[in-house]
């Protein structure tokens, strides 16, 4: 049983697994290589996101311009590293939602059922059918009104945490709308399932707590699944970080992020091609490495998994 | 499970044997020698009525426009008030009764004889406020329709009858000399009153029911997807134009149609952006190109009470330094028509040498006499408001915060608003302070009257900039009132003058309809002025 | 069984009431009129006659109070941009565009997903597996809207194989391009999660048992380990026919589909509020059901889920 063994014992195989797996480890380089590249957007960029340069419009890719530029002579892999922040965060927001508040909501809906089952997931049909968009234009709105005079301490926060994420409090609070309704209904099904089987009724029986049964015992054996979706939610959340800044209700202008070049590029992409390229390019790559890396945890972590 | 799959394999199966591409619609040559078909594209999102007395314009006005006709109508061509179902009209000489005598032997699409009451019945049902019309202030200048709209008279207190089958008598609450041009507007039409009656709101949605009076009538409306109407034989006049028209309707004709085009399914695309460029190269598309004028302005209003726009030194500094050739030519592809001053060209009164101009030394040079050298002491939070719905306008809203932080110095905080939203806030700026937001105006008839009085005279303020000049005021108050073309012309020059001096406004383009229109397709035509295409005007020779 | 589904109809009542009050109060904050349609605003006077033959200056308790008598005897009232079509001849016309391109594009994703997942699995971490994984996230990574205008510009105009637009019953050659655009990504999410979940059970006991008495592998994984991996797989096809029923709004926009999910998004950003009401008790009613048989079919595919 690998639940008798220390949890360093377990994570250092479990880390030793990873570095085995070429494919998780070329991804987890890219991954790092990203989040660096990110947080030190200033420096790896070539030019400043918004400076523009009419003599140059539209460019196709050259030695200046290795992604070229686009329709204000900005360019583009500068835009696409400054916006490798606006969509990370977003990406690493959804996963926070899907981990924090859809795993914990499933567990608990599958294994105490009865009336909290019945709460739980009336909720999410109710938030599955909500149009959510309207209540990211009711708060965005007034938020934005009230905030030119922010009156009182929580409207000051609120407006600063809006302010300082470049105005994605809009893209959050929808993400935390919808992004975590099927994770939870995922790890409701699945531990519905589990927790009819011997093991979990073996540990009841020598006296494990409930909260125990569901960390130890159902948590783990939902974790595929949750991976899956945690890294398939994150295409989902770039794509709607970029319809809401379409709204008006995402980042301020002209602040770049990648959902936002695609949607331009997709507008250019029979007159300029590489508009739509590179940044659609270096998402799917992004994602894939993601789902690599997440095969990769998934099959380290499992301890049920032979390393071959 | 099984029985699914087999099913689905059909699916496929039957789908990947029949990917020829359309045949339904098109007509197979030898039919077509005979029947011409004119193909166009058209805006889904807003064809939500065909009811010409509700209607509010927009989309679906070029349809209403072709299947109906009112008493006169603006010609597309030169925009004279031409007759339509009347044959002739007399004014009184006070301005206030307008005698309409209609053509004889008008019928209705169905054969049925139109009359005079079917006009008076149009007119004050739409009029009716249970009629629910978006447009019904048209016909407010009658005499009792403002009342009886705002529910404070009754359609017998109108102004208008039908004194016998031939003859419509309408009197004014006041001389109004405008009065003809709203007589052709799609409000002041005829509908028929059986099939209202009979089918409530829903006589628009059906050929037996839909019963028009104009050069087409309608065959099918399939919401959200096309529209079909063909030759009226009841038309009083010739129509030589296609036998049929068809409008496919796109939630976003400037992304959709040029695709449909290019596959040969429309006869019209409209362009914007990269895809003019693209046309531009192709060596077969750029002979199809065709740009039309509309006479209307772009621009960016600023409130003239509020600071740093109180101060004249800094509005037109921000006009001279926007550069509107180059976000025309450059980021727009040419799209639009340069910018040469506040109210666009065509206007009597208008004059290009009133406008300021793209000078960037001396839009320095005023920005630093005004306190703002270099951008210093400029106020933080200065916000440039804007609708997003457009990918251009935010576009727009990028160049032009690029050239005034290049040129100037200065930083402007771009605030995009959901579409509605911002409409809500755009109205409400009547009375709460802005730093400036994008609009634009078009005109609705070729008259000075139409922008100098009803846009910026102070008292009328249509756009909130807050503007006041009394000498402005006082020009345009007698222009309005001057007979003598000549002497009007020079009383509204001298008003354009001020206006552009004082730089309330920044236009950075003029309106235009950028189209590719197929080489087989004559005589199609947007008049510089609320133009439609008018299937009767165009010839399909294919 | 019986008082279970039974009870679960009981309780869309509630759930119904709850998303309706929710959008109510939601749409009363939102700030915006249904009226301006066109390029200049309407008179002030024309909007307070539209206001009041709508009766939208009635106290808000009373218009919340006669929306539900009225939706109660099924008449969803008038939409306020369609003039001649009410909310129910909407519905009645939409939903079923979207509910036909839906289902085939589910059909279209089992078909491929699942079969796609589980080779992956089967061929865990070999050059099938990469490849699979490749094109499954490189499917999802793009979109839908960048999907279906690249199948447009590559099937309508590359090959000129099909039309570029349109809708002519999901029997016409129109429906391969939308079908296509929204099925690939639940048929990649599929595929994924039949991968995922499958690894687990095959790492099993009792596949292990199996293996060893012998069993063919194609036996062992069509007969023990797919039962048991059908969990997640049932679920998520759940949440993804609810998603597609109820209409893929960027597709049906870009390719012209009549469906229900264009109207949707339209009423939100159009303030048509009786339109926008009327749609959400019917997802709400749609995707009540579609949860109560994805309930119902994990007691299917595992007997040892009781319901109480």
């Amino acid at each position: 049983m690998p639940l008798a063994r220390r949890p360093t014992g377990l994570w250092r195989d479990a880390w030793h697994r990873l570095t085995r797996n070429r494919a998780a480890v070329v991804s987890l380089v890219f991954v790092v290589l990203l989040v660096i590249v990110a947080l030190f957007a200033n420096l790896v960029a070539p030019y400043p996101f918004e400076r523009q340069d009419l003599e140059s419009t539209d460019l196709g890719p050259s030695a200046g311009h290795l992604f070229g530029t686009d329709l204000l002579g900005r360019d583009e892999l500068s835009r696409m590293v400054y916006g490798s922040r606006i969509s990370l965060a977003v990406a690493l927001v959804d996963v926070l939602i899907v981990v924090l508040i859809g795993v914990p909501l499933g567990l608990a809906a599958g294994f105490f059922g009865k009336w909290l089952d019945t709460l739980i997931m009336r909720t999410v049909d109710v938030l599955l059918a909500f149009p959510s968009l309207l209540l990211v234009i009711v708060v965005i709105t007034y938020l934005r009104a009230v905030l030119d005079q922010p009156t009182g301490p929580i409207l000051s926060v609120i407006g600063g945490l809006d302010n300082l994420t470049g105005g994605l409090l809009g893209v959050f609070i929808a993400l935390g709308l919808v992004s975590w309704l099927t994770v939870a209904r995922l790890v409701r099904g699945q531990v519905l399932s589990l927790k009819e089987k011997e093991f979990v009724e073996a540990a009841r029986m020598v006296g494990a707590s409930n909260l125990r049964i569901m960390a130890r015992h159902l948590l783990p054996n939902t974790l595929a699944p949750v991976i899956v979706a945690a890294t398939f939610g994150i295409p989902g959340a770039i794509a709607t970080e970029a319809g809401l800044s379409f709204l008006g209700l995402g980042v301020r202008p002209p602040l770049p992020s990648w959902g936002i070049l695609i949607a331009e590029g997709v507008r250019n992409m029979r007159a300029f091609p590489h508009e739509l390229l590179f940044p659609a390019v270096i998402l799917a790559v992004t994602l894939i490495c993601f789902n690599f890396l997440g095969d990769g945890l998934r099959d380290a972590l499992d301890p049920k998994l032979k390393v071959d | 499970m099984r029985k699914l799959v087999a099913l689905s394999l059909l699916v496929l199966l039957t789908a990947a044997a029949c990917t020829s591409p359309t045949s339904s619609a098109t007509p197979s040559p030898s039919q077509a020698a005979k029947k011409t078909t004119l193909r166009l594209p058209e805006a889904a999102k807003i064809v939500n009525t065909m009811d010409p007395g509700i209607s509010s314009g927009g989309a679906g006005l070029e349809q209403i426009q072709n299947m109906f006709e009112g008493l006169a109508y603006v010609d597309q061509v030169s925009g004279e008030i031409k007759p339509g179902q009347a044959e002739k009209w007399t004014i009184s000489p006070d301005g206030i009764t307008y005698t309409f005598n209609l053509r004889a032997g008008l019928k209705w699409s169905d054969g049925q004889t139109l009359k005079a009451s079917d006009f008076e019945y149009a007119w004050k049902r739409a009029t009716d406020p249970a009629t629910k019309s978006r447009y019904a202030q048209t016909l407010w200048p009658v005499k009792g329709a403002e009342a009886f709209g705002t529910g404070k008279g009754t359609a017998e207190g109108m102004g208008v009858k039908a004194t016998d089958d031939r003859t419509l008598v309408v009197t004014l609450e006041r001389p109004a000399p405008f009065f003809m041009h709203l007589v052709a507007t799609w409000t002041a039409y005829p509908v028929r009153k059986d099939t209202i009656d009979k089918n409530a709101e829903k006589w628009t949605l059906t050929k037996d029911t839909y019963i028009s009076n104009g050069h087409y009538r309608l065959v099918e409306w399939k919401p959200e997807q096309s529209m079909t109407v063909e030759k009226n034989p009841n038309y009083w006049g010739e129509n030589n134009g296609p036998d049929t028209i068809v409008w496919t309707l796109f939630d976003d004709q400037a992304a959709k149609s040029p695709v449909a085009y290019e596959a040969g399914e429309l006869d019209r695309a409209v362009l914007v952006g990269a895809d003019i460029t693209r046309a531009k190269a192709d060596p077969v598309l750029s002979k199809e190109i065709k740009k039309f004028e509309r006479q209307g302005s772009q621009w960016i209003i600023l409130d003239t009470t509020n600071p740093p726009f109180n101060n004249v030194k800094v509005r037109q500094a921000l006009s001279m330094a926007t550069d509107a050739k180059r976000l025309n030519e450059v980021v727009l592809k040419d799209a639009y028509f340069n910018a040469v001053s506040i109210v666009a060209p065509g206007i009597p009164g208008q004059k290009t040498a009133n406008a300021l101009g793209y000078d960037a030394a001396k839009a320095k040079q005023l920005l630093s006499e005004a306190g703002y050298a270099d951008g210093k002491n400029w106020p933080a939070n200065v916000k440039f408001t804007f609708a997003s719905g457009s990918a251009e306008t935010k576009a727009i809203a990028e160049a032009i915060q690029g050239m005034w932080k290049t040129a100037l110095g200065i930083d402007i905080v771009l605030e995009p608003m959901e579409d509605k939203a911002f409409d809500n806030w755009r109205t409400t700026r009547k009375d709460q302070p802005f730093h400036m937001y994008v609009s634009g105006w078009g005109s609705d008839y070729e008259d000075p009257n139409n922008w100098y009085n009803l846009l910026f005279d102070s008292k009328a303020d249509f756009f909130y900039a807050h503007w006041k000049n009394p000498e402005f005021d006082s020009l345009v108050a007698s222009g309005l009132k001057e007979n003598d073309p000549a002497k009007r012309k020079t009383t509204y020059e001298s008003a354009d003058k001020i206006l552009n001096a004082e730089a309330p406004y920044i236009t950075y383009y003029h309106w235009a309809r950028f189209d590719l229109i197929k080489p087989y397709i004559q005589g199609l035509n947007h008049y510089r002025v609320l133009g439609r295409i008018q299937g009767y005007l165009v010839r399909v020779n294919k | 069984m019986t008082t279970f589904i039974v009870r679960r109809v009981l309780w869309m009542i509630p759930s119904l009431l709850v998303v309706f009050t929710l959008t109510f109060v939601v749409v009363h904050a939102t700030p915006g009129s249904p009226w301006d349609e066109s390029e200049k605003p309407l008179p002030e006077a024309v909007k307070q006659n539209l206001a009041k033959q709508y009766h939208l200056d009635d106290p808000l308790p009373k218009q919340y109070a006669d929306y539900l008598i009225n939706a109660l005897h099924g008449d969803l009232g008038p939409s306020y941009r369609s003039v001649e079509r009410s909310v129910s001849e909407i519905i009645a016309a939409t939903l079923p565009v979207s509910a036909q391109l839906g289902l085939a594009s589910m059909l279209f994703a089992l078909l491929v997903g699942i079969p796609l997942g589980t080779l992956a699995a089967v061929k865990h971490n070999s050059w099938i597996d990469y490849t699979a994984s490749f094109i499954t996230v490189s499917g999802l990574a793009t979109p839908p809207f960048v999907r279906v205008s690249l199948l447009v510009v590559a099937l309508s105009l590359g090959v000129a194989w099909l039309p570029t637009g349109g809708w002519n019953g999901i029997w016409d050659v129109r429906s391969i391009i939308p079908t296509l655009a929204i099925g690939l990504g639940p048929a990649a999410i599929l595929a994924r999660y039949t991968r995922s979940s499958l690894l687990e059970v095959l790492g099993q006991d009792f596949i292990r048992t199996a293996r060893a008495k012998g069993l063919q592998e194609v036996m062992i994984v069509l007969r023990h380990a797919m039962k048991n991996a059908l969990i997640p797989v049932l679920t998520v096809a759940g949440v993804t026919l609810s998603n597609v029923i109820t209409g893929a709004f960027f597709v049906e926009r870009i390719y012209g589909v009549p469906g229900i999910g264009r109207q949707f998004v339209d009423s939100v950003t159009g303030r048509d509020y009786p339109l926008l009401l009327g749609i959400v008790l019917i997802f709400a009613i749609l995707i009540s059901v579609v949860n109560l048989l994805t309930d119902i079919s994990y007691g299917y595919a595992d007997p040892r889920i009781r319901y109480r």
